[in-house]
């Protein structure tokens, strides 16, 4: 008898302690079809603070190929003082929850950025919705709500146009750089290098781009355009590096995975050869004098492919080939030299991150130099060195022009 | 047994010593049944009373041989009548000869038939049992590509017999045993003297000895009266209609039941791997069985997680999702009206419905409710935008994982807890989902089958038992640690 009413005593409890679960049951949930997906977010200078463009995947039929009218994703756009309150802001025209966590690309606006980066990527660093691995992106010379309102071809939905781009971009081209927001902070935060971040621009007709028409055309009016990478100073935009200057930056990063390289023909300066490096590795050694920092020695070390030879010139000699592959070791350099030496000069700021190599090896003569770095950076004295191995040259062995010529 | 008190209208448990009152009291014995024939006939001018039960006995030959026998000139001596007869003039099958009416009530109703000759104290049983039996057939439930087609029968006699064919060695020991007070069902034990744990036969013969049921008409009665756990999803002892798989147990050391009146034999110890595996796993070569047998447990896994995974990552984890997949459901959720619990709930409970009601049905029609199932359930609900098409790949999903687990009893269990999985989920998402698998992994490890540990060679872990549990290793790699140890 004093066991039954023992052991229904202990299904009592079970069934109160279970029931407990259902108070904070469910406590999270949210339904797909309660999201708003935000897959880009533009953040501009305003009046108010700051204006806040999101670009919000409309679902009517983003799951199938976009073969009807209706548009595949929306922005929406709201001030406030800071960017959650302006996100707060924009609930009044959304009818969805705001969803963060798939957002792919982060765009500033050209003079927010120039005003500084800290204020906002402390909200977006902070807040758990966000990830850390998406790309930040700087608008060129527009504001950050242009390029989240151009309608792309081949991506229905911009932000995934945006972002696979600048994946095979970087990937493929060199000139670009795919910095996260993990990275950004990350050299944020320590000394002895600054940021940089790719930019984007609308080329074209910037009002003209936001509407499907470009869907029936062959040639957009507008498009969004890699434009290669922002220099930053701490937080605050500073400068644009162009092509071979981002380049020569990426060289540096170790960010470069393939690109392409070309120089004259030895003897015949309107023909060119055209090379695919490969295996790209870049080397920053210090240079100590006793305890003094005297220089760094860069090696870059690649590894080429033929791509394209426009000269006469007789490749299957092992002469041509070393020919070639001093060639572009010359080039290298004198790119290279030609941009570190620019941007010491114009720009103060550490880009290659050349102190933070500094304060690996020795960072006890880092010391000395950590509280000025940015004036030893300018006048440290940077040797470029490469080495290049021409491994394929192609389904063929002579060039087209030579046998042409022979015949 | 005579010095049993006497029960009320019961009639004394001797044999009379007379016909008249013999055929009575067998009559208020055994009702007055009309299956019961009683008939009298003369045994060498001496007046008999033969009786039988219609269709369990077939008393043809007796009745023949009696009637037949020619009066003997040496010897008509009517006070051992039942020796003549017994030495004599039947030709086939066992004769006994009792006092106790209780014996031969007994033996009637087994399809004996009793011969009775006036004036004597007790009666002749002859077997006569003559059913009408199945073949042997195909076993219909675990069917195979290569392997033995034969599944056992209805008789407990044929179905031994089945086994005893595939192990012709003098240590297999069968003992019988008649369970159910009201059916009182032959039920047999098989094992291997020496092979067998004869701890873990003695236990199951006093868990045998302890079962107090009126009817036993199937193995089911006896599972659930001997199995260790009663309130566990899961199924701890193994069943099958395979005389091949019965009989790999019993070589493996493990110990049958038979019942009379069903072919599904039981097997004890039943651990968890073994209802993973199927007997064609040693069939086929082993490669091809360590794969099948991985995809069924990765199948077991996709079975019971599917659906509370998806209820959970789209209810509460969408950043885990891939960002075009996670585009992709959100737009075929779209203007579904459910939650994603409630959805996959509907469609789980309607692909049950299904199912039972295919079982249920005659074949011709059955095939035609899988039809209107698919075509109804799978596209019109869909298209209405009462369910999203995600929903229903996998919730089809599921059911084809189920139906790869060559083990009935287990897929059933994972049916059931499927449910408390999508509850958990639907409540508390991934976290949800990993305690109650927790909850599962607990629960399987203190499991028991007849003492052994269920989850044993995985939990607690041996190297040396593992080549015939997740993988099924040749059999030279097999036999050589036999050949050792």
């Amino acid at each position: 008898m004093e066991n039954r009413t023992r052991s229904r005593a202990w299904i009592l409890i079970a069934l109160l302690i279970s029931l407990s679960a259902l108070l904070s049951g469910c406590w999270s949930k949210r339904e797909l079809n309660e999201l708003g997906v935000v897959v880009a977010m533009g953040i501009d200078l305003h009046p108010r603070g700051y204006k806040v463009t999101a670009q919000i995947v409309n679902f009517k039929d983003a799951g199938k190929h976009n073969t009807s009218d209706v548009m595949s994703v929306v922005t929406y756009q709201a001030a406030g003082e800071s960017v959650p309150e302006a996100l707060q802001r924009m609930l009044s025209e959304v009818p969805r929850q705001l969803y963060m966590s798939h957002l792919r690309v982060l765009v500033f606006g050209e003079a927010m950025a120039r005003q500084g980066l800290t204020d906002v990527l402390d909200f977006v660093a902070r807040n758990h919705q966000f990830r850390t691995d998406f790309p930040l992106l700087v608008a060129h010379r527009s504001e950050a709500a242009d390029i989240l309102r151009v309608v792309t071809p081949i991506e229905s939905i911009p932000a995934n146009s945006l972002f696979s781009s600048i994946l095979v971009s970087s990937k493929k081209w060199a000139a670009t750089g795919r910095i996260t927001l993990q990275q950004f902070i990350t050299q944020l935060d320590r000394g002895g290098s600054d940021p940089v971040l790719s930019g984007v621009e609308v080329v074209g007709d910037k009002t003209s781009g936001t509407t499907d028409k470009i869907w029936h055309t062959l040639k957009p009016n507008a498009m969004i355009h890699h434009s290669g990478l922002a220099i930053f100073k701490r937080d605050k935009l500073v400068g644009w590096l162009k092509e071979q200057g981002s380049k020569t930056v990426n060289y540096l990063l170790n960010d470069v995975y393939t690109t392409n390289a070309s120089f004259k023909c030895p003897d015949d300066e309107k023909q060119a050869i055209s090379m695919q490096l490969q295996w790209v590795k870049s080397r920053i050694d210090v240079v100590l004098k006793g305890e003094e920092l005297s220089g760094f020695n860069v090696n870059v070390y690649a590894e080429a492919n033929l791509d394209s030879v426009q000269c006469p010139m007789d490749i299957s000699q092992s002469a041509a080939i070393s020919a070639i592959e001093r060639k572009l070791e010359e080039r290298i350099v004198d790119v290279f030299d030609q941009h570190v030496s620019k941007i010491q000069k114009r720009y103060d700021v550490d880009i290659f991150g050349l102190g933070e190599v500094l304060h690996r090896r020795h960072p006890k003569v880092w010391k000395k130099y950590k509280s000025d770095w940015d004036k030893h950076f300018k006048e440290v004295d940077v040797t470029i060195r490469a080495q290049v191995k021409l491994r394929r040259v192609g389904s063929i062995v002579q060039p087209l022009k030579k046998d042409m010529m022979n015949r | 047994m005579n010095d049993s008190a006497p029960q009320s209208q019961r009639p004394d448990p001797e044999v009379p010593a007379s016909l008249d009152e013999l055929q009575a009291s067998l009559q208020l014995f055994l009702g007055d049944s009309s299956d019961v024939v009683y008939r009298n006939i003369a045994f060498r001018r001496m007046p008999g009373l033969i009786v039988y039960i219609e269709g369990m006995a077939d008393p043809r030959h007796v009745i023949e041989a009696l009637l037949e026998a020619k009066p003997d000139e040496r010897e008509d001596s009517p006070e051992r009548p039942y020796e003549t007869i017994r030495t004599g003039v039947i030709t086939e099958g066992q004769v006994n000869e009792t006092d106790s009416l209780e014996e031969v009530c007994g033996d009637l109703l087994g399809g004996a038939t009793m011969i009775y000759m006036d004036g004597c104290r007790s009666a002749l049983l002859v077997s006569t049992k003559s059913l009408k039996q199945r073949a042997v057939q195909e076993a219909t439930s675990q069917s195979v590509v290569r392997g033995p087609r034969e599944g056992f029968t209805e008789d407990l006699v044929d179905n031994i017999a089945l086994v005893r064919r595939r192990i012709q060695h003098p240590s297999l020991r069968i003992r019988k045993f008649k369970i159910g007070t009201k059916t009182r069902t032959l039920t047999a034990v098989m094992y291997m003297e020496g092979k067998a744990d004869p701890a873990v036969l003695s236990e199951l013969y006093a868990r045998l000895e302890r079962i107090k049921l009126e009817s036993v008409l199937e193995s089911s009665y006896i599972e659930e009266a001997i199995q260790d756990e009663r309130y566990s999803p899961f199924p701890t002892v193994y069943n099958s209609e395979r005389p091949d798989v019965i009989a790999s147990a019993v070589l493996e050391g493990r110990i049958a039941i038979l019942v009379d009146g069903t072919p599904f034999v039981l097997v004890v110890p039943a651990l968890f791997v073994q209802f993973f595996q199927s007997s064609e796993d040693y069939y086929q070569r082993s490669d091809f069985s360590s794969m099948v047998r991985l995809l069924r447990y990765f199948c077991f896994a996709i079975s019971l997680l599917t659906p509370s995974v998806y209820v959970a990552v789209t209810t509460y984890h969408q950043e885990m999702i891939p960002p075009p997949l996670l585009i992709s459901l959100i737009g075929q959720r779209e203007g579904i009206p459910f939650p994603a619990f409630v959805e996959a709930l509907i469609m789980e409970i309607t692909f049950e419905v299904l199912r039972e009601a295919g079982i249920r049905l005659p074949k011709s029609i059955g095939q035609s409710v899988s039809i209107v199932g698919t075509l109804v359930i799978g596209q019109a609900a869909v298209e209405a935008g009462f369910i999203s098409a995600a929903m229903v790949i996998v919730v089809s999903l599921t059911a084809i994982a189920n139906f790869a687990l060559p083990a009935f009893n287990v897929a059933i269990s994972i049916r059931m807890l499927r449910f408390a999985l999508m509850a958990a989920a639907a409540m508390f998402g991934l976290f949800g989902v990993m305690v109650a698998m927790i909850m599962l992994a607990l629960h399987l490890s203190s499991l028991e089958s007849m003492g052994v540990p269920y989850m044993s060679s995985l939990a607690p872990f041996k190297l040396s038992r593992q080549k015939d549990t997740l993988l099924r290793l040749p059999r030279f790699l097999r036999l050589r640690r036999s050949g050792r140890s």
